[in-house]
Protein backbone atom coordinates (compact mmCIF):
# COMPACT_ATOMS: atom_id res chain seq x y z
CA UNK A 1 0.00 0.00 0.00
CA UNK A 2 3.04 2.50 0.89
CA UNK A 3 4.77 1.71 -2.46
CA UNK A 4 1.62 2.50 -4.74
CA UNK A 5 0.34 5.45 -2.27
CA UNK A 6 3.97 6.89 -2.97
CA UNK A 7 3.45 6.07 -6.78
CA UNK A 8 -0.10 7.63 -7.11
CA UNK A 9 1.12 10.78 -5.21
CA UNK A 10 4.37 11.15 -7.62
CA UNK A 11 2.74 10.69 -10.76
CA UNK A 12 0.15 13.69 -9.60
CA UNK A 13 3.20 15.64 -8.80
CA UNK A 14 4.43 14.96 -12.16
CA UNK A 15 1.30 16.00 -14.01
CA UNK A 16 0.57 18.89 -11.90
CA UNK A 17 4.42 20.15 -12.57
CA UNK A 18 3.07 20.05 -16.70
CA UNK A 19 -0.01 21.91 -16.18
CA UNK A 20 0.42 25.12 -14.16
CA UNK A 21 -0.12 28.40 -14.85
CA UNK A 22 -3.69 29.16 -16.71
CA UNK A 23 -6.48 31.03 -15.74
CA UNK A 24 -5.96 35.08 -14.47
CA UNK A 25 -6.95 34.43 -10.84
CA UNK A 26 -6.36 37.29 -8.41
CA UNK A 27 -6.25 37.71 -4.65
CA UNK A 28 -7.12 40.90 -3.20
CA UNK A 29 -6.58 41.71 0.56
CA UNK A 30 -9.40 43.38 2.66
CA UNK A 31 -9.60 44.54 6.47
CA UNK A 32 -9.87 41.05 7.86
CA UNK A 33 -10.55 38.35 4.37
CA UNK A 34 -8.95 37.95 1.20
CA UNK A 35 -10.84 37.39 -1.99
CA UNK A 36 -9.32 34.96 -4.44
CA UNK A 37 -10.69 34.90 -8.26
CA UNK A 38 -11.02 35.09 -11.67
CA UNK A 39 -10.99 38.46 -13.12
CA UNK A 40 -11.81 37.76 -16.98
CA UNK A 41 -15.85 37.59 -16.26
CA UNK A 42 -18.80 39.27 -17.13
CA UNK A 43 -18.54 41.03 -13.51
CA UNK A 44 -15.18 42.04 -14.89
CA UNK A 45 -11.96 43.40 -12.12
CA UNK A 46 -12.61 43.21 -8.47
CA UNK A 47 -12.06 46.21 -5.88
CA UNK A 48 -11.83 45.68 -2.36
CA UNK A 49 -13.16 47.86 0.62
CA UNK A 50 -13.20 47.07 3.98
CA UNK A 51 -14.45 43.35 4.18
CA UNK A 52 -16.52 43.84 0.69
CA UNK A 53 -15.11 42.98 -2.87
CA UNK A 54 -17.31 45.16 -5.29
CA UNK A 55 -17.57 44.97 -9.37
CA UNK A 56 -18.88 47.64 -11.59
CA UNK A 57 -19.03 45.42 -15.13
CA UNK A 58 -18.38 47.18 -18.11
CA UNK A 59 -20.85 45.23 -20.33
CA UNK A 60 -23.31 43.10 -18.52
CA UNK A 61 -26.63 43.30 -20.41
CA UNK A 62 -29.24 42.18 -22.23
CA UNK A 63 -30.92 44.13 -24.83
CA UNK A 64 -33.71 43.49 -27.25
CA UNK A 65 -35.85 45.84 -29.68
CA UNK A 66 -38.19 45.95 -32.43
CA UNK A 67 -39.37 42.57 -31.12
CA UNK A 68 -36.33 40.45 -31.58
CA UNK A 69 -37.57 38.36 -28.84
CA UNK A 70 -35.90 37.09 -25.80
CA UNK A 71 -32.09 38.10 -24.80
CA UNK A 72 -30.44 37.10 -22.02
CA UNK A 73 -27.05 37.74 -19.96
CA UNK A 74 -25.81 35.64 -17.49
CA UNK A 75 -22.37 35.00 -15.68
CA UNK A 76 -21.39 32.85 -12.55
CA UNK A 77 -17.98 34.25 -10.41
CA UNK A 78 -16.49 31.93 -7.84
CA UNK A 79 -14.59 33.81 -4.98
CA UNK A 80 -12.43 32.10 -2.68
CA UNK A 81 -12.55 33.51 0.41
CA UNK A 82 -9.74 33.16 3.63
CA UNK A 83 -10.31 35.04 6.84
CA UNK A 84 -6.86 36.42 7.37
CA UNK A 85 -7.01 38.05 10.70
CA UNK A 86 -6.21 35.38 13.39
CA UNK A 87 -8.80 34.74 15.75
CA UNK A 88 -11.89 36.28 13.25
CA UNK A 89 -14.50 33.79 11.60
CA UNK A 90 -16.96 34.79 8.69
CA UNK A 91 -20.25 34.49 10.17
CA UNK A 92 -22.82 35.69 7.31
CA UNK A 93 -22.26 37.13 3.76
CA UNK A 94 -24.68 39.51 1.97
CA UNK A 95 -24.81 40.48 -1.90
CA UNK A 96 -26.19 43.85 -3.50
CA UNK A 97 -26.65 44.55 -7.30
CA UNK A 98 -27.31 48.06 -8.84
CA UNK A 99 -28.01 49.15 -12.47
CA UNK A 100 -30.18 50.68 -15.10
CA UNK A 101 -33.28 49.51 -17.12
CA UNK A 102 -35.57 50.57 -19.94
CA UNK A 103 -39.20 49.39 -20.82
CA UNK A 104 -41.72 50.66 -23.58
CA UNK A 105 -44.04 48.69 -25.08
CA UNK A 106 -47.02 45.99 -23.98
CA UNK A 107 -45.33 43.25 -24.96
CA UNK A 108 -41.58 44.38 -23.84
CA UNK A 109 -40.07 43.25 -20.19
CA UNK A 110 -36.89 43.07 -18.54
CA UNK A 111 -35.81 41.05 -15.72
CA UNK A 112 -33.50 40.29 -12.98
CA UNK A 113 -32.12 37.81 -10.53
CA UNK A 114 -28.97 36.27 -8.96
CA UNK A 115 -28.24 33.36 -6.37
CA UNK A 116 -25.32 33.65 -3.68
CA UNK A 117 -24.23 30.29 -3.57
CA UNK A 118 -21.53 29.70 -0.02
CA UNK A 119 -19.87 26.09 0.58
CA UNK A 120 -17.22 25.37 3.07
CA UNK A 121 -13.87 24.03 2.23
CA UNK A 122 -13.06 22.81 5.67
CA UNK A 123 -16.18 21.85 7.51
CA UNK A 124 -18.60 19.23 6.94
CA UNK A 125 -22.49 19.60 7.60
CA UNK A 126 -23.50 15.77 7.63
CA UNK A 127 -21.94 13.74 5.13
CA UNK A 128 -21.41 16.89 2.42
CA UNK A 129 -19.12 20.04 2.92
CA UNK A 130 -21.47 22.54 4.78
CA UNK A 131 -23.46 24.67 2.46
CA UNK A 132 -26.32 27.28 1.79
CA UNK A 133 -27.75 28.90 -1.14
CA UNK A 134 -30.56 32.04 -1.26
CA UNK A 135 -31.64 33.47 -4.75
CA UNK A 136 -33.10 36.97 -5.48
CA UNK A 137 -35.71 37.96 -8.12
CA UNK A 138 -36.20 42.08 -9.08
CA UNK A 139 -39.84 42.96 -8.57
CA UNK A 140 -41.51 45.66 -10.08
CA UNK A 141 -39.69 46.34 -13.25
CA UNK A 142 -42.98 48.33 -15.40
CA UNK A 143 -43.26 50.06 -18.20
CA UNK A 144 -41.26 53.00 -17.91
CA UNK A 145 -41.79 54.65 -21.37
CA UNK A 146 -38.12 54.42 -22.85
CA UNK A 147 -36.84 56.60 -19.99
CA UNK A 148 -33.69 55.30 -18.23
CA UNK A 149 -34.49 54.04 -14.57
CA UNK A 150 -32.45 52.59 -11.47
CA UNK A 151 -32.83 49.17 -10.39
CA UNK A 152 -31.19 46.88 -7.58
CA UNK A 153 -31.63 43.82 -5.77
CA UNK A 154 -29.63 41.35 -3.18
CA UNK A 155 -29.82 38.79 -0.92
CA UNK A 156 -27.87 37.29 1.76
CA UNK A 157 -26.93 34.38 3.63
CA UNK A 158 -26.32 33.67 7.32
CA UNK A 159 -23.93 30.71 8.33
CA UNK A 160 -26.09 29.89 11.33
CA UNK A 161 -29.11 28.76 9.19
CA UNK A 162 -27.24 25.92 8.34
CA UNK A 163 -26.92 23.33 11.23
CA UNK A 164 -23.62 22.39 12.33
CA UNK A 165 -22.03 25.50 10.87
CA UNK A 166 -22.55 28.98 12.41
CA UNK A 167 -19.05 30.38 11.41
CA UNK A 168 -15.85 29.57 9.15
CA UNK A 169 -12.62 30.62 8.42
CA UNK A 170 -12.55 29.30 4.43
CA UNK A 171 -15.16 29.70 1.66
CA UNK A 172 -16.36 29.53 -1.73
CA UNK A 173 -18.95 32.07 -2.51
CA UNK A 174 -20.77 31.28 -5.86
CA UNK A 175 -21.94 34.80 -7.47
CA UNK A 176 -24.54 34.37 -9.80
CA UNK A 177 -26.70 37.00 -12.17
CA UNK A 178 -29.24 36.98 -14.81
CA UNK A 179 -30.57 39.69 -17.01
CA UNK A 180 -33.17 39.13 -19.59
CA UNK A 181 -34.69 41.70 -22.15
CA UNK A 182 -37.50 40.82 -24.48
CA UNK A 183 -39.87 42.47 -26.99
CA UNK A 184 -42.55 40.86 -29.29
CA UNK A 185 -43.33 43.86 -31.74
CA UNK A 186 -42.01 46.64 -33.79
CA UNK A 187 -41.12 49.78 -31.50
CA UNK A 188 -40.92 47.89 -28.61
CA UNK A 189 -37.60 48.15 -25.91
CA UNK A 190 -36.19 46.77 -23.75
CA UNK A 191 -32.51 46.56 -22.00
CA UNK A 192 -31.25 45.91 -18.64
CA UNK A 193 -27.86 46.60 -17.35
CA UNK A 194 -25.65 45.47 -13.94
CA UNK A 195 -23.78 48.43 -13.32
CA UNK A 196 -22.23 47.48 -9.98
CA UNK A 197 -22.22 43.84 -8.11
CA UNK A 198 -20.54 43.22 -5.03
CA UNK A 199 -20.71 40.81 -1.80
CA UNK A 200 -19.75 41.63 1.70
CA UNK A 201 -18.54 39.56 4.56
CA UNK A 202 -19.54 40.00 8.33
CA UNK A 203 -16.27 39.03 10.24
CA UNK A 204 -16.30 38.41 14.34
CA UNK A 205 -14.29 37.71 16.85
CA UNK A 206 -14.37 33.55 17.66
CA UNK A 207 -15.93 34.08 21.09
CA UNK A 208 -13.83 32.83 24.06
CA UNK A 209 -16.07 29.35 25.00
CA UNK A 210 -18.55 30.43 27.90
CA UNK A 211 -17.04 26.87 29.67
CA UNK A 212 -13.69 28.35 29.89
CA UNK A 213 -14.66 31.20 32.03
CA UNK A 214 -16.83 28.43 34.38
CA UNK A 215 -13.61 26.39 34.42
CA UNK A 216 -11.41 28.98 35.18
CA UNK A 217 -13.42 30.67 37.91
CA UNK A 218 -14.25 27.19 39.76
CA UNK A 219 -10.54 26.37 39.57
CA UNK A 220 -10.16 29.75 41.56
CA UNK A 221 -12.70 28.70 43.97
CA UNK A 222 -10.90 25.16 44.83
CA UNK A 223 -7.57 26.95 45.31
CA UNK A 224 -8.88 29.32 47.71
CA UNK A 225 -10.91 26.61 49.78
CA UNK A 226 -7.93 24.28 49.73
CA UNK A 227 -5.50 27.31 50.99
CA UNK A 228 -8.23 27.73 54.17
CA UNK A 229 -8.32 24.57 54.52
CA UNK A 230 -4.38 24.39 55.20
CA UNK A 231 -4.37 27.20 57.22
CA UNK A 232 -6.91 25.70 59.71
CA UNK B 1 -6.00 -5.44 7.28
CA UNK B 2 -5.27 -8.97 5.77
CA UNK B 3 -3.05 -9.45 3.01
CA UNK B 4 -5.50 -9.64 0.28
CA UNK B 5 -6.95 -6.62 0.70
CA UNK B 6 -3.59 -4.71 0.63
CA UNK B 7 -2.47 -6.75 -2.75
CA UNK B 8 -5.76 -5.76 -4.03
CA UNK B 9 -5.76 -2.17 -2.73
CA UNK B 10 -1.92 -1.81 -4.33
CA UNK B 11 -3.60 -3.73 -7.20
CA UNK B 12 -6.44 -1.03 -7.36
CA UNK B 13 -4.66 1.74 -7.33
CA UNK B 14 -1.93 0.42 -10.09
CA UNK B 15 -5.02 -0.43 -12.20
CA UNK B 16 -6.19 3.04 -11.63
CA UNK B 17 -2.89 4.69 -13.02
CA UNK B 18 -2.29 2.22 -15.90
CA UNK B 19 -6.18 3.33 -17.35
CA UNK B 20 -5.67 6.68 -17.45
CA UNK B 21 -4.98 8.01 -21.03
CA UNK B 22 -1.96 9.72 -22.26
CA UNK B 23 -3.06 13.09 -21.44
CA UNK B 24 -5.12 12.51 -18.38
CA UNK B 25 -4.06 15.25 -15.85
CA UNK B 26 -4.22 12.83 -12.06
CA UNK B 27 -5.72 14.85 -9.27
CA UNK B 28 -4.92 13.79 -5.69
CA UNK B 29 -7.17 15.34 -3.01
CA UNK B 30 -6.86 13.86 0.67
CA UNK B 31 -10.06 13.61 2.51
CA UNK B 32 -10.52 12.71 6.05
CA UNK B 33 -10.68 8.29 5.87
CA UNK B 34 -10.40 8.49 2.22
CA UNK B 35 -8.54 9.65 -1.00
CA UNK B 36 -10.28 10.92 -4.20
CA UNK B 37 -8.23 10.56 -7.61
CA UNK B 38 -9.49 12.08 -10.65
CA UNK B 39 -8.20 12.58 -13.99
CA UNK B 40 -9.21 16.60 -14.23
CA UNK B 41 -8.94 15.66 -18.85
CA UNK B 42 -11.47 13.76 -18.59
CA UNK B 43 -13.66 15.46 -20.90
CA UNK B 44 -17.04 15.97 -18.78
CA UNK B 45 -14.97 17.14 -15.53
CA UNK B 46 -14.44 21.03 -16.78
CA UNK B 47 -18.24 21.68 -16.73
CA UNK B 48 -18.05 20.30 -13.19
CA UNK B 49 -15.61 22.54 -12.25
CA UNK B 50 -12.54 22.14 -9.68
CA UNK B 51 -13.46 20.03 -6.89
CA UNK B 52 -12.32 20.61 -2.79
CA UNK B 53 -12.01 17.76 -1.00
CA UNK B 54 -13.76 18.92 2.75
CA UNK B 55 -13.95 15.80 5.61
CA UNK B 56 -15.15 13.01 3.64
CA UNK B 57 -16.37 14.84 1.01
CA UNK B 58 -16.16 16.17 -2.50
CA UNK B 59 -17.53 19.37 -3.46
CA UNK B 60 -17.78 21.87 -6.77
CA UNK B 61 -19.39 24.95 -7.83
CA UNK B 62 -19.73 24.66 -11.64
CA UNK B 63 -20.54 28.03 -13.24
CA UNK B 64 -21.17 26.74 -17.00
CA UNK B 65 -22.84 23.89 -16.43
CA UNK B 66 -26.32 24.75 -17.81
CA UNK B 67 -29.09 24.64 -20.51
CA UNK B 68 -30.75 27.93 -22.37
CA UNK B 69 -33.69 28.00 -25.12
CA UNK B 70 -34.44 31.42 -25.84
CA UNK B 71 -37.27 32.42 -29.13
CA UNK B 72 -38.81 29.03 -29.85
CA UNK B 73 -35.32 27.08 -30.45
CA UNK B 74 -37.11 23.95 -29.04
CA UNK B 75 -35.44 21.73 -26.89
CA UNK B 76 -32.02 22.09 -26.13
CA UNK B 77 -29.49 19.89 -23.57
CA UNK B 78 -26.70 19.50 -21.25
CA UNK B 79 -24.80 16.84 -20.10
CA UNK B 80 -21.49 15.68 -18.65
CA UNK B 81 -20.10 12.41 -16.95
CA UNK B 82 -17.47 12.72 -14.47
CA UNK B 83 -15.69 10.08 -12.53
CA UNK B 84 -13.49 9.99 -9.63
CA UNK B 85 -12.10 7.28 -8.13
CA UNK B 86 -12.21 6.52 -4.13
CA UNK B 87 -9.81 5.38 -1.72
CA UNK B 88 -10.28 4.03 1.73
CA UNK B 89 -7.49 5.04 3.85
CA UNK B 90 -5.67 2.13 6.09
CA UNK B 91 -7.80 0.90 8.55
CA UNK B 92 -11.11 2.57 7.13
CA UNK B 93 -14.15 0.25 4.92
CA UNK B 94 -17.06 2.13 2.93
CA UNK B 95 -20.17 2.54 4.83
CA UNK B 96 -22.47 4.54 2.48
CA UNK B 97 -21.88 7.35 -0.51
CA UNK B 98 -24.45 10.09 -1.22
CA UNK B 99 -24.51 12.72 -3.99
CA UNK B 100 -26.29 15.84 -4.04
CA UNK B 101 -27.04 18.58 -7.01
CA UNK B 102 -28.11 22.20 -6.47
CA UNK B 103 -29.08 24.64 -9.32
CA UNK B 104 -31.92 27.00 -10.10
CA UNK B 105 -34.39 27.68 -12.78
CA UNK B 106 -35.86 30.77 -14.86
CA UNK B 107 -38.56 30.08 -17.66
CA UNK B 108 -41.06 33.16 -18.96
CA UNK B 109 -45.12 31.58 -19.36
CA UNK B 110 -46.04 30.00 -22.23
CA UNK B 111 -45.01 26.77 -23.77
CA UNK B 112 -41.71 26.60 -21.80
CA UNK B 113 -40.22 23.80 -19.74
CA UNK B 114 -36.97 22.51 -17.73
CA UNK B 115 -35.68 19.31 -16.49
CA UNK B 116 -32.82 17.51 -14.77
CA UNK B 117 -32.12 14.03 -14.65
CA UNK B 118 -28.79 12.34 -13.30
CA UNK B 119 -27.45 8.78 -12.98
CA UNK B 120 -24.53 8.07 -9.98
CA UNK B 121 -22.93 5.24 -10.63
CA UNK B 122 -20.93 3.24 -8.21
CA UNK B 123 -18.20 0.66 -9.04
CA UNK B 124 -15.56 -1.53 -7.92
CA UNK B 125 -12.43 -0.07 -8.96
CA UNK B 126 -11.17 -3.36 -9.61
CA UNK B 127 -14.17 -5.32 -10.54
CA UNK B 128 -15.99 -3.48 -13.12
CA UNK B 129 -19.07 -6.28 -12.43
CA UNK B 130 -19.55 -5.01 -9.14
CA UNK B 131 -21.82 -1.69 -9.79
CA UNK B 132 -25.13 -0.15 -8.54
CA UNK B 133 -26.43 2.84 -10.79
CA UNK B 134 -28.94 4.95 -9.43
CA UNK B 135 -31.12 7.94 -10.34
CA UNK B 136 -31.00 11.27 -8.27
CA UNK B 137 -34.64 12.34 -7.59
CA UNK B 138 -35.89 15.65 -7.26
CA UNK B 139 -37.84 16.96 -5.05
CA UNK B 140 -39.17 20.11 -7.33
CA UNK B 141 -41.26 19.44 -9.93
CA UNK B 142 -40.07 22.49 -12.25
CA UNK B 143 -43.91 24.22 -12.72
CA UNK B 144 -42.92 27.83 -11.33
CA UNK B 145 -42.85 30.68 -14.14
CA UNK B 146 -41.24 33.72 -14.11
CA UNK B 147 -38.96 34.29 -10.98
CA UNK B 148 -35.57 32.09 -10.38
CA UNK B 149 -36.57 29.28 -8.14
CA UNK B 150 -34.14 26.80 -6.78
CA UNK B 151 -34.09 23.10 -7.26
CA UNK B 152 -31.92 19.95 -5.66
CA UNK B 153 -31.33 16.52 -6.41
CA UNK B 154 -29.97 13.42 -4.10
CA UNK B 155 -29.03 9.95 -4.46
CA UNK B 156 -27.27 7.51 -2.11
CA UNK B 157 -25.90 4.10 -2.56
CA UNK B 158 -25.95 1.59 0.93
CA UNK B 159 -21.77 -0.61 1.08
CA UNK B 160 -22.27 -2.06 3.93
CA UNK B 161 -24.21 -5.10 1.93
CA UNK B 162 -22.04 -8.42 1.30
CA UNK B 163 -21.64 -7.64 -2.19
CA UNK B 164 -19.38 -4.04 -1.38
CA UNK B 165 -17.13 -7.30 1.54
CA UNK B 166 -13.59 -6.02 1.01
CA UNK B 167 -13.49 -3.32 -1.53
CA UNK B 168 -11.45 -1.12 -0.41
CA UNK B 169 -11.50 1.19 -3.92
CA UNK B 170 -14.70 2.59 -5.70
CA UNK B 171 -15.58 4.83 -8.98
CA UNK B 172 -18.11 7.51 -7.93
CA UNK B 173 -19.87 8.14 -11.77
CA UNK B 174 -22.35 10.87 -12.01
CA UNK B 175 -24.02 11.23 -15.53
CA UNK B 176 -26.37 14.73 -15.32
CA UNK B 177 -28.60 16.17 -17.84
CA UNK B 178 -30.01 19.38 -17.84
CA UNK B 179 -32.85 20.16 -20.96
CA UNK B 180 -34.62 23.81 -21.20
CA UNK B 181 -36.93 24.05 -24.09
CA UNK B 182 -38.72 27.63 -25.49
CA UNK B 183 -41.69 27.23 -27.84
CA UNK B 184 -42.54 30.52 -29.41
CA UNK B 185 -40.67 33.80 -30.01
CA UNK B 186 -40.13 36.16 -26.53
CA UNK B 187 -40.13 33.18 -24.53
CA UNK B 188 -36.88 32.05 -22.71
CA UNK B 189 -36.09 28.87 -20.64
CA UNK B 190 -32.25 28.59 -18.69
CA UNK B 191 -31.67 25.65 -15.76
CA UNK B 192 -28.45 25.47 -14.08
CA UNK B 193 -26.37 22.91 -12.00
CA UNK B 194 -24.63 25.31 -9.21
CA UNK B 195 -23.19 22.79 -6.62
CA UNK B 196 -22.10 19.24 -7.11
CA UNK B 197 -21.03 17.63 -4.03
CA UNK B 198 -20.65 13.93 -2.76
CA UNK B 199 -19.82 12.49 0.56
CA UNK B 200 -19.05 9.12 2.20
CA UNK B 201 -19.02 7.62 5.23
CA UNK B 202 -16.75 5.01 6.52
CA UNK B 203 -16.31 2.63 9.50
CA UNK B 204 -13.03 1.75 11.05
CA UNK B 205 -11.86 -2.12 10.46
CA UNK B 206 -8.46 -2.04 13.00
CA UNK B 207 -8.99 -4.65 15.78
CA UNK B 208 -11.17 -3.23 18.08
CA UNK B 209 -9.11 -2.23 21.73
CA UNK B 210 -10.04 -3.49 25.13
CA UNK B 211 -11.96 -0.89 26.51
CA UNK B 212 -10.81 1.36 29.05
CA UNK B 213 -13.58 0.23 31.63
CA UNK B 214 -12.41 -3.39 31.80
CA UNK B 215 -9.10 -1.86 32.81
CA UNK B 216 -10.66 0.34 35.33
CA UNK B 217 -12.89 -2.65 36.57
CA UNK B 218 -9.83 -5.00 37.28
CA UNK B 219 -7.52 -2.00 38.85
CA UNK B 220 -10.92 -1.55 41.02
CA UNK B 221 -11.31 -5.68 41.47
CA UNK B 222 -7.34 -5.53 42.53
CA UNK B 223 -7.92 -2.66 44.85
CA UNK B 224 -10.71 -4.43 46.74
CA UNK B 225 -9.27 -7.53 47.30
CA UNK B 226 -6.04 -5.50 48.16
CA UNK B 227 -8.70 -4.00 51.17
CA UNK B 228 -10.33 -7.01 52.39
CA UNK B 229 -6.99 -8.95 52.96
CA UNK B 230 -5.81 -6.00 54.49
CA UNK B 231 -8.68 -5.91 57.32
CA UNK B 232 -8.68 -9.62 57.87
Amino acid sequence: MKVSRLKLAAAALLLGISTSGQATIVTLVGTDVSFTFDDATLFGSGIVVGNSLVFQPPAFKAESLNGAGAVTASDTLIIDVVATTPGYDITSLAMQEQGDYRRKGVDASVAASGRLGVTSTTTTCGILACNDASIFNVAGLGDTGGATVAWSGGTSVNLADTAGWGSDTSLQISFQNNLSATTLNGGEEAFIQKKLGGVGLIVNPVPVPAALWLFGSGLLALAGVSRRRSRA
Amino acid sequence: MSFSTLVGRALATTLLLCALPAHAVLVHLPGATVDFYYDSAQPGMAAYGTLTAVGDSIIAQPTDFFAESLNGAGPSSFSALGTVTVVAKSGYRFKSVAVEQQGDYQMSSGSTAVSTSADFDVTDSGVPATTVSTPLVSSDDFTVKNVLTPWSSTASVDLGTPMWNGVTSIDLTLDSLLTASSGASGESARIQNKLVGSGLMTVVTTPVPLPASLWLFVSGFVMLAGRCRRRK
